[in-house]
């Protein structure tokens, strides 16, 4: 699977069960067979969900990331909290 | 005329999955809210409910987002969220009006994408869950991109509205339309626990004033600036234009810290 940017991995992700279950059992090997950056990769391996927003992913597709790996909801918000303003939300970019 | 409901809805999978969690008298004057728009809908007897929310990267992936996506299946399942404290159900789709809709859309002003399969999620799943809990009404999913920019902008989501309008009026069939989403949150970011009740406030009263399409003059940067998920005014936008520009009735609003976002529930006046 060639996959090139990190929203591509963390939708195919959401929607794969088998893929959740291999970054859970055999995350070396999974993230192995991934076209990615080596900070992202290990941004997804150690679970760092600050990193993948600071890395630009959706927040959308963070949050179901941080239920597959078990970040409980309390966690997810301290830890995203020292980002606020981090990142401006614009809708309609030019 | 058969366009015979026209709300707004929020859809946060908070309201379902942390019901318990939210101030009580809070959550009440939401369910409160939200059993006026489903009264209404029952006495509107409906053969059709188009429903239009966006899609939280479920079934329309990141890299290739369409603007606008009108579901054609005769059959749906949802929620797919397992953790939304809502049961598997079934709904039928209208796909005749679905089609009707759509080749309106085509040989007028819009160029939507289409699907013959969707996985509802709690966008569509949590208002039907209040709305219309029996599943009795067969539904049309339309989806507006709320979330990967840039994004549809408000004025064409008010026209979509009146597109939908023109096709209702057009039909036999009795239609309803609910725009799902908003107001003011941003899921899943670090604002995640910030509800800009001040925004809100300014929406509800703009919309449900003298001026209702005085939301389409709100700056897309004000918008931002409530949160991400706030985008989803959009479904609201829509909703006014199927209305023809009439004022909406707020049954409540609420920010609900629980929920992460501010709730609101509303009706359109519609012309007779």
């Amino acid at each position: 699977m060639t996959v090139v940017k990190l929203d591509d991995y963390l939708f195919a992700l959401k929607r794969s069960p088998a893929m959740q279950r291999e970054l859970l059992t055999d995350p070396a090997s999974h993230l192995a067979g991934l076209n990615l950056p080596d900070e992202l990769k290990e941004a997804i391996l150690s679970h760092d969900i600050a990193a993948l927003y600071r890395l630009g992913a959706h927040p959308l597709l963070i949050a179901p990331f941080s239920r597959t790996v078990g970040i409980p909801p309390q966690e997810y918000a301290s830890r995203m909290r020292p980002l606020v303003g981090s990142r401006p939300f614009r809708s309609e970019p030019r | 005329m058969t366009l015979a409901y026209v709300g707004a809805i929020s859809h946060a999978p908070q309201i379902t999955a942390y019901y318990d969690r939210a101030e009580p008298a809070q959550a009440r004057r939401f369910s409160d809210g939200a059993a006026v728009m489903r009264e209404r809908i029952k006495a509107a007897r409906l053969d059709v409910l188009v429903v239009v929310s966006p899609d939280h990267l479920t079934n329309l992936p990141p890299g290739m987002m369409p603007a606008l996506c009108i579901a054609l299946a005769d059959e749906y399942q949802g929620p797919i969220e397992t953790w939304i404290n809502l049961e598997t159900r079934r709904v039928s789709g209208h796909a005749a009006f679905a089609k009707e809709l759509l080749n309106a859309a085509l040989d007028g002003n819009f160029d939507p994408a289409f699907t013959t399969s969707l996985e509802l999620e709690h966008a569509t799943m949590i208002p039907l869950h209040f709305l219309t809990p029996e599943m009795d009404v067969p539904i049309v999913p339309v989806i507006q991109n709320c979330m990967v920019p840039p994004l549809p902008r408000m004025r064409r989501c008010h026209a979509l509205g009146e597109l939908i309008r023109d096709v209702a009026e057009r039909s036999t069939l009795r239609v309803g339309v609910v725009g799902t989403g908003g107001l003011s949150h941003a899921p899943g970011a670090p604002e995640a626990e910030r509800i800009d009740v001040e925004f809100d406030r300014m929406f509800v009263s703009q919309i449900a004033g003298d001026h209702p399409s005085s939301i389409l003059d709100i700056p897309s940067q004000r918008i931002d600036e409530a949160g991400f998920g706030t985008w989803e005014v959009r479904q609201w936008a829509t909703a006014l234009g199927a209305a023809s520009g009439c004022r909406a009735t707020i049954h409540c609003y609420e920010p609900v810290d629980a929920w992460v976002t501010g709730c609101a529930a509303a009706t359109f006046d519609i012309k007779k």
